[in-house]
Protein backbone atom coordinates (compact mmCIF):
# COMPACT_ATOMS: atom_id res chain seq x y z
CA UNK A 1 0.00 0.00 0.00
CA UNK A 2 2.88 2.27 0.86
CA UNK A 3 4.85 1.13 -1.93
CA UNK A 4 1.94 2.31 -4.26
CA UNK A 5 1.61 5.83 -3.20
CA UNK A 6 5.73 6.52 -2.93
CA UNK A 7 6.22 5.58 -6.26
CA UNK A 8 3.42 6.83 -7.76
CA UNK A 9 4.55 10.14 -10.03
CA UNK A 10 5.64 12.18 -9.10
CA UNK A 11 8.63 9.88 -7.68
CA UNK A 12 10.86 12.39 -6.09
CA UNK A 13 7.99 13.67 -3.96
CA UNK A 14 5.78 10.92 -2.75
CA UNK A 15 3.28 11.30 0.17
CA UNK A 16 4.76 15.23 0.09
CA UNK A 17 2.31 15.37 -2.65
CA UNK A 18 -0.17 13.81 -2.03
CA UNK A 19 -0.14 15.76 1.10
CA UNK A 20 0.08 19.22 -0.65
CA UNK A 21 -2.94 17.97 -2.84
CA UNK A 22 -4.79 17.23 0.03
CA UNK A 23 -4.20 20.56 1.67
CA UNK A 24 -5.31 22.26 -1.69
CA UNK A 25 -8.54 20.52 -1.66
CA UNK A 26 -9.15 21.26 1.76
CA UNK A 27 -8.14 25.49 1.22
CA UNK A 28 -10.67 24.94 -1.93
CA UNK A 29 -13.47 23.37 -0.27
CA UNK A 30 -12.96 25.85 2.27
CA UNK A 31 -12.99 29.00 0.14
CA UNK A 32 -15.91 26.80 -1.48
CA UNK A 33 -17.80 27.00 1.51
CA UNK A 34 -17.66 30.76 2.52
CA UNK A 35 -18.60 31.69 -1.45
CA UNK A 36 -21.97 29.54 -0.88
CA UNK A 37 -22.32 31.34 2.77
CA UNK A 38 -22.19 34.36 1.14
CA UNK A 39 -25.04 32.97 -1.40
CA UNK A 40 -27.07 32.46 1.53
CA UNK A 41 -26.29 28.46 1.41
CA UNK A 42 -24.51 28.29 4.86
CA UNK A 43 -24.86 23.95 6.25
CA UNK A 44 -27.84 25.04 8.33
CA UNK A 45 -29.86 26.68 5.63
CA UNK A 46 -29.78 23.96 3.10
CA UNK A 47 -32.02 20.63 2.34
CA UNK A 48 -30.78 16.97 3.47
CA UNK A 49 -30.55 16.45 -0.18
CA UNK A 50 -28.05 19.51 -0.45
CA UNK A 51 -26.26 18.35 2.30
CA UNK A 52 -25.45 15.07 0.58
CA UNK A 53 -24.52 16.90 -2.68
CA UNK A 54 -22.25 19.11 -0.18
CA UNK A 55 -20.75 15.76 1.38
CA UNK A 56 -19.76 14.69 -2.60
CA UNK A 57 -18.69 17.85 -3.67
CA UNK A 58 -16.25 17.55 -0.34
CA UNK A 59 -15.18 14.08 -1.33
CA UNK A 60 -15.15 14.47 -4.81
CA UNK A 61 -12.42 17.53 -4.99
CA UNK A 62 -10.11 15.75 -2.32
CA UNK A 63 -10.02 12.85 -4.73
CA UNK A 64 -9.60 14.46 -7.76
CA UNK A 65 -6.77 16.60 -6.33
CA UNK A 66 -5.23 13.35 -5.22
CA UNK A 67 -6.00 11.67 -8.31
CA UNK A 68 -4.18 14.59 -10.52
CA UNK A 69 -0.74 13.42 -8.45
CA UNK A 70 -1.60 10.00 -9.23
CA UNK A 71 -1.98 10.41 -12.94
CA UNK A 72 0.15 13.82 -13.74
CA UNK A 73 3.89 13.53 -15.10
CA UNK A 74 5.88 14.89 -12.46
CA UNK A 75 7.12 18.14 -15.03
CA UNK A 76 3.12 19.13 -14.59
CA UNK A 77 1.63 17.60 -11.39
CA UNK A 78 2.29 20.83 -9.01
CA UNK A 79 0.41 22.98 -12.18
CA UNK A 80 -2.15 20.17 -12.53
CA UNK A 81 -2.99 20.30 -8.85
CA UNK A 82 -3.16 24.23 -8.21
CA UNK A 83 -5.54 24.30 -11.10
CA UNK A 84 -8.02 21.60 -10.67
CA UNK A 85 -8.01 22.86 -6.78
CA UNK A 86 -8.56 26.29 -8.05
CA UNK A 87 -11.16 25.46 -10.61
CA UNK A 88 -12.69 22.84 -7.93
CA UNK A 89 -14.32 26.11 -6.17
CA UNK A 90 -15.68 27.60 -8.84
CA UNK A 91 -17.36 24.27 -10.18
CA UNK A 92 -18.53 23.36 -6.63
CA UNK A 93 -20.00 26.56 -6.41
CA UNK A 94 -22.07 26.33 -9.67
CA UNK A 95 -22.86 22.80 -8.69
CA UNK A 96 -24.35 23.84 -5.75
CA UNK A 97 -25.61 27.50 -6.59
CA UNK A 98 -25.87 27.82 -9.93
CA UNK A 99 -24.02 30.88 -9.76
CA UNK A 100 -20.36 31.25 -10.23
CA UNK A 101 -17.89 32.75 -7.17
CA UNK A 102 -17.14 36.42 -7.79
CA UNK A 103 -14.91 38.04 -10.47
CA UNK A 104 -11.94 38.84 -8.21
CA UNK A 105 -11.82 34.95 -8.13
CA UNK A 106 -12.67 33.50 -11.72
CA UNK A 107 -11.21 36.38 -13.79
CA UNK A 108 -8.19 36.38 -11.17
CA UNK A 109 -8.23 32.94 -10.89
CA UNK A 110 -7.73 32.53 -14.61
CA UNK A 111 -4.59 35.27 -14.30
CA UNK A 112 -3.03 33.26 -11.56
CA UNK A 113 -2.94 30.03 -13.78
CA UNK A 114 -1.17 31.52 -16.83
CA UNK A 115 1.08 32.18 -14.04
CA UNK A 116 1.02 29.33 -12.84
CA UNK A 117 1.47 27.82 -16.25
CA UNK A 118 4.33 30.22 -16.71
CA UNK A 119 6.77 28.83 -14.03
CA UNK A 120 6.16 25.39 -14.71
CA UNK A 121 6.52 25.75 -18.43
CA UNK A 122 8.21 28.99 -18.93
CA UNK A 123 7.50 31.32 -21.67
CA UNK A 124 5.96 28.69 -23.38
CA UNK A 125 3.84 27.21 -20.95
CA UNK A 126 2.53 30.97 -20.06
CA UNK A 127 1.37 31.49 -23.36
CA UNK A 128 -0.35 27.84 -23.93
CA UNK A 129 -2.80 28.63 -21.16
CA UNK A 130 -3.19 32.41 -22.47
CA UNK A 131 -3.92 31.23 -26.01
CA UNK A 132 -6.24 28.36 -24.46
CA UNK A 133 -8.18 30.85 -21.80
CA UNK A 134 -8.92 33.30 -24.81
CA UNK A 135 -10.29 30.28 -27.02
CA UNK A 136 -12.40 29.65 -24.10
CA UNK A 137 -13.81 33.10 -23.82
CA UNK A 138 -14.08 33.76 -27.47
CA UNK A 139 -15.79 30.21 -27.66
CA UNK A 140 -18.16 30.44 -25.15
CA UNK A 141 -18.86 34.48 -25.80
CA UNK A 142 -19.78 34.40 -29.12
CA UNK A 143 -21.78 31.10 -28.37
CA UNK A 144 -23.27 32.76 -25.85
CA UNK A 145 -24.33 35.60 -27.93
CA UNK A 146 -24.99 33.42 -30.83
CA UNK A 147 -27.08 30.83 -29.24
CA UNK A 148 -28.06 31.85 -25.87
CA UNK A 149 -26.87 28.14 -24.49
CA UNK A 150 -25.14 29.39 -21.07
CA UNK A 151 -25.03 32.32 -18.63
CA UNK A 152 -22.64 35.42 -18.76
CA UNK A 153 -20.97 33.42 -15.81
CA UNK A 154 -20.52 30.89 -17.45
CA UNK A 155 -17.86 33.00 -19.56
CA UNK A 156 -15.83 33.21 -17.04
CA UNK A 157 -15.61 30.05 -15.89
CA UNK A 158 -14.77 28.69 -19.19
CA UNK A 159 -12.35 31.39 -19.05
CA UNK A 160 -10.83 29.68 -15.64
CA UNK A 161 -11.04 26.21 -17.34
CA UNK A 162 -8.88 27.09 -20.30
CA UNK A 163 -6.29 28.69 -18.33
CA UNK A 164 -5.70 25.56 -15.76
CA UNK A 165 -5.78 22.90 -18.98
CA UNK A 166 -3.12 25.57 -20.56
CA UNK A 167 -3.14 24.43 -23.83
CA UNK A 168 -5.42 24.79 -26.79
CA UNK A 169 -5.18 21.22 -27.82
CA UNK A 170 -5.48 20.32 -23.97
CA UNK A 171 -9.05 22.10 -23.95
CA UNK A 172 -10.06 20.45 -26.88
CA UNK A 173 -9.54 17.48 -25.78
CA UNK A 174 -11.56 17.96 -22.46
CA UNK A 175 -14.40 19.48 -24.40
CA UNK A 176 -14.91 16.25 -25.95
CA UNK A 177 -14.74 14.42 -23.09
CA UNK A 178 -16.93 17.02 -21.21
CA UNK A 179 -19.49 16.52 -23.47
CA UNK A 180 -19.27 12.51 -23.58
CA UNK A 181 -20.00 13.06 -19.62
CA UNK A 182 -23.27 15.35 -20.55
CA UNK A 183 -24.26 13.07 -23.56
CA UNK A 184 -24.02 9.79 -21.03
CA UNK A 185 -26.38 12.44 -18.30
CA UNK A 186 -28.55 13.37 -20.41
CA UNK A 187 -29.84 10.08 -21.49
CA UNK A 188 -29.81 8.46 -18.47
CA UNK A 189 -32.43 11.65 -17.28
CA UNK A 190 -34.34 10.86 -20.75
CA UNK A 191 -34.24 6.82 -19.50
CA UNK A 192 -35.87 7.72 -16.59
CA UNK A 193 -38.28 10.18 -17.48
CA UNK A 194 -39.29 7.48 -20.27
CA UNK A 195 -39.12 4.64 -17.76
CA UNK A 196 -41.57 6.62 -15.05
CA UNK A 197 -43.65 7.25 -18.63
CA UNK A 198 -43.43 11.05 -18.63
CA UNK A 199 -42.89 11.69 -22.06
CA UNK A 200 -44.12 15.02 -22.28
CA UNK A 201 -41.57 16.10 -19.59
CA UNK A 202 -38.93 14.98 -21.68
CA UNK A 203 -40.22 16.59 -24.66
CA UNK A 204 -40.79 19.64 -22.89
CA UNK A 205 -37.59 19.38 -20.24
CA UNK A 206 -35.38 18.81 -23.15
CA UNK A 207 -35.42 22.47 -23.87
CA UNK A 208 -35.65 23.48 -20.39
CA UNK A 209 -33.04 21.35 -18.77
CA UNK A 210 -30.34 23.66 -17.27
CA UNK A 211 -27.73 21.68 -16.11
CA UNK A 212 -24.95 23.62 -14.37
CA UNK A 213 -21.69 24.33 -16.61
CA UNK A 214 -19.12 23.98 -14.06
CA UNK A 215 -19.44 20.27 -12.58
CA UNK A 216 -19.41 18.91 -16.65
CA UNK A 217 -16.49 21.12 -17.37
CA UNK A 218 -14.61 19.61 -13.83
CA UNK A 219 -15.42 16.18 -15.20
CA UNK A 220 -13.64 17.08 -18.50
CA UNK A 221 -10.29 18.59 -17.00
CA UNK A 222 -10.49 15.07 -14.90
CA UNK A 223 -11.01 13.10 -18.16
CA UNK A 224 -8.31 15.00 -19.46
CA UNK A 225 -5.76 14.58 -16.97
CA UNK A 226 -6.65 10.89 -16.75
CA UNK A 227 -6.33 10.10 -20.46
CA UNK A 228 -3.33 12.55 -21.01
CA UNK B 1 -22.15 55.86 -26.84
CA UNK B 2 -24.71 53.29 -27.53
CA UNK B 3 -24.14 50.21 -25.01
CA UNK B 4 -26.42 47.89 -27.31
CA UNK B 5 -23.40 48.75 -30.94
CA UNK B 6 -20.76 48.18 -28.14
CA UNK B 7 -21.92 45.31 -27.05
CA UNK B 8 -22.02 43.74 -31.13
CA UNK B 9 -18.32 44.74 -31.30
CA UNK B 10 -17.44 43.09 -28.10
CA UNK B 11 -19.07 39.55 -29.38
CA UNK B 12 -17.23 40.50 -32.57
CA UNK B 13 -14.14 41.17 -31.30
CA UNK B 14 -14.85 38.12 -29.03
CA UNK B 15 -15.15 35.74 -32.61
CA UNK B 16 -12.04 37.10 -33.79
CA UNK B 17 -10.05 36.05 -30.17
CA UNK B 18 -11.58 32.63 -31.31
CA UNK B 19 -10.10 32.28 -34.39
CA UNK B 20 -7.35 34.45 -34.01
CA UNK B 21 -6.20 31.62 -30.48
CA UNK B 22 -6.14 28.71 -32.78
CA UNK B 23 -4.51 30.76 -35.73
CA UNK B 24 -1.49 31.47 -33.50
CA UNK B 25 -1.05 28.42 -31.87
CA UNK B 26 -0.85 26.52 -34.78
CA UNK B 27 1.21 29.01 -36.17
CA UNK B 28 5.40 28.94 -36.00
CA UNK B 29 6.31 29.27 -32.50
CA UNK B 30 8.66 32.18 -32.76
CA UNK B 31 5.53 34.40 -34.27
CA UNK B 32 3.40 33.35 -31.15
CA UNK B 33 5.11 36.55 -28.77
CA UNK B 34 3.40 39.11 -31.50
CA UNK B 35 0.21 36.28 -31.70
CA UNK B 36 -0.50 35.63 -27.86
CA UNK B 37 -0.14 39.77 -27.13
CA UNK B 38 -2.74 40.62 -30.33
CA UNK B 39 -5.01 38.03 -28.90
CA UNK B 40 -5.24 39.12 -25.37
CA UNK B 41 -5.06 42.88 -25.95
CA UNK B 42 -8.41 42.14 -28.20
CA UNK B 43 -9.81 39.66 -25.70
CA UNK B 44 -9.05 42.52 -22.64
CA UNK B 45 -11.00 44.98 -25.16
CA UNK B 46 -13.81 42.67 -26.13
CA UNK B 47 -14.35 41.81 -22.20
CA UNK B 48 -14.33 45.47 -21.28
CA UNK B 49 -16.69 46.33 -23.24
CA UNK B 50 -19.13 43.33 -22.40
CA UNK B 51 -18.66 43.75 -19.08
CA UNK B 52 -19.78 47.32 -18.55
CA UNK B 53 -22.06 47.08 -21.20
CA UNK B 54 -23.85 44.29 -19.71
CA UNK B 55 -25.74 44.24 -16.28
CA UNK B 56 -22.35 43.83 -14.47
CA UNK B 57 -20.02 41.58 -12.52
CA UNK B 58 -21.19 37.97 -11.36
CA UNK B 59 -23.36 35.93 -14.31
CA UNK B 60 -25.44 32.91 -13.14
Amino acid sequence: MIDFFVQSPPHSLGWAAYAFACLMALGANALCERFLVELGLSWGAISRQARWLRVVRWVGVVLGCVAVVWLAEPAVWLGRVVGVAMFSVSAGCDLESHHVPPDWFTVGGTVAMVGVWGVVGGWEGAAGALLAQALCYGVMTFGIATFGFAAGGDVKLMMQYGAVVGSVSGVGLAFVVEWVVRVVWLAGWVLRELAEGRVDDVLRGARELRAPHGPFAWLGVMGWIAIF
Amino acid sequence: MDCDFLRRVGVGLAGVVMVGSVVVWSGERWAWGVGVAMVVVIEVVSFALLYFCSRGGQGE
